[in-house]
C-alpha cells in the first residue's frame, strides 16, 4: 500500500515537473524566436535582409525545433516549417512584400503556440 | 511505418507497466471507476499509437495521469466509506428467503432475466436453490445456497426454464421447449394466480413449476407427468 502511494506520488511529481519544464522550455525558445522574427520582419520591411541572414535564422529555428518537438503537437511546428520555407522562397526571389506577410505570420505563431500551453479554463475546455 | 511500429511497442510497454502497477483489481472484477479508467486508458493509448502528429509524450503523460487518479481514488475510498459508496455503490440483496426482491432489482435497473443469467453463471439454475443472493459493487453475484438435503439421480436432473417473466410469457422459451401456454395458464389458475401478478414462472422436465408472485414468497408445485409439450 505504502509502495503504491509513494509510486503514485513520485509519478505525479514527475508529471507536474514535466508540465512545468514544457512551459518554460517552449516559452524560452519561442521568446527567443519571436525576437529574431521581429528583427527579421523589420529588415524585410527595409528590404535589407539577405538570403544568408535568413538561412541563419532558419538554422536556428531547426535547432530549437529539435527541443520543442518533444513537447508540441507536430502540426503546430509543421505550420512554422511551411511558413519558413515559403518565406525563404520569397527572399530568394527578392519578393519582400510577400516575405513580410510570412514574417508577420511567423511572429504571431511564436506568440500563439506557447500561449496555448497555459492551463487556463478556455484552453482546457 | 517503422515509426508507427516503434510507437506502438512503446505505448504497449507503458500500458503493461501501468496496468501491473494498478494491481490485479484491473484484470479481475472491476469497480465502476476502475472500468472507467480502463476504458479511458485504452483510448488514450490508441491515439498516439496511430497518429504520428501527436507526440508520444502526450499519450504517456495521459496514461500516467490516469494511474495517479486511480491511486488517489483508492486512497480516498479507503479512508471514506461515504465516498466509496458514491463511486462504487453498495452491495444489494436481490434474493432472500422470500425469493426475488423485485424492488431491489428495479433500483439497479436490472431485469429478472439479468438476475437469472447471473445465477446461472454462479452455478444456480433455480430460485429455490438460493437462500440469499447479493449483487456486489463489481457486478458479481454472491450466493448462499440452501444445503442440498438429498442426492439427485441422473434422471432427476432437469433445467428450469423461465416461461414467464415479469408478467409476460416468453414465446421463445415456450416454443423452444414445445410447451403449451394454455396448459400452463390452467396450472396457474388452479393455484389461484394469474400471469399478470407473477414475477417469474419456471418449469422443468420433471414437471416442477416454481411460481413467484411479484410481492409474495414463491411456491413450488409439481404438475408431474401432466406437462403438455406441444
Amino acid at each position: 500500500m505504502v509502495k503504491q502511494i509513494v509510486a503514485a506520488a513520485v509519478i505525479f511529481l514527475l508529471l507536474v515537473g514535466l508540465g512545468l519544464t514544457e512551459m518554460f522550455v517552449v516559452r524560452d525558445n519561442f521568446s527567443a524566436l519571436e525576437k529574431e522574427f521581429t528583427e527579421m520582419a523589420v529588415k524585410i520591411q527595409e528590404k535589407t535582409l539577405t538570403e544568408e541572414e535568413y538561412n541563419l535564422i532558419w538554422e536556428d529555428w531547426k535547432k530549437r525545433r529539435e527541443t520543442v518537438e518533444f513537447f508540441l503537437n507536430h502540426t503546430d511546428f509543421a505550420e512554422m516549417d511551411f511558413r519558413m520555407a515559403e518565406c525563404h522562397a520569397y527572399i530568394k526571389q527578392g519578393n519582400y512584400q510577400d516575405a513580410a506577410a510570412q514574417a508577420d505570420v511567423l511572429t504571431e505563431l511564436t506568440r500563439h503556440i506557447p500561449h496555448l500551453l497555459i492551463p487556463t479554463p478556455e484552453h482546457i475546455l | 511505418m517503422l515509426t508507427v511500429i516503434i510507437r506502438a511497442i512503446i505505448i504497449f510497454v507503458v500500458l503493461l507497466v501501468v496496468i501491473r502497477m494498478m494491481g490485479k483489481r484491473q484484470i479481475g472484477e472491476m469497480e465502476p471507476f476502475e472500468l472507467t479508467i480502463t476504458l479511458v486508458i485504452a483510448e488514450l493509448a490508441c491515439i498516439p499509437m496511430a497518429d504520428k502528429s501527436v507526440p508520444l509524450t502526450f499519450g504517456i503523460v495521459s496514461i500516467l495521469t490516469m494511474y495517479v487518479v486511480h491511486q488517489l481514488i483508492i486512497l480516498l475510498t479507503r479512508r471514506s466509506k461515504k465516498l466509496q459508496n458514491v463511486l462504487s455503490g453498495t452491495p444489494v440483496i436481490v434474493i432472500d428467503k422470500n425469493g426475488i426482491k423485485y424492488q431491489a432489482l428495479k433500483s439497479m435497473n436490472m431485469q429478472v432475466y439479468d438476475l437469472l443469467q447471473a445465477m446461472r453463471t454462479a452455478g444456480y439454475f433455480s430460485v429455490d436453490e438460493v437462500a440469499y443472493a447479493v449483487f456486489e459493487t463489481n457486478g458479481q453475484l454472491s450466493v448462499i445456497p440452501y444445503p442440498k438435503t438429498k442426492q439427485v439421480n441422473e434422471d432427476e436432473v432437469a433445467l428450469p426454464v423461465p416461461v414467464l417473466v415479469d408478467g409476460e410469457w416468453s414465446p421463445q422459451d415456450l416454443k423452444y421447449y414445445s410447451l403449451e401456454k394454455s396448459f400452463l395458464e390452467e396450472a396457474l389458475s388452479r393455484n389461484g394466480v394469474r400471469a399478470e401478478e407473477l414475477l417469474l414462472v419456471t418449469i422443468d422436465d420433471n414437471g416442477k413449476m416454481l411460481i413467484h408472485p411479484k410481492d409474495k414468497k414463491y411456491f413450488v408445485v409439481n404438475i408431474g407427468g401432466e406437462v403438455h409439450y406441444g
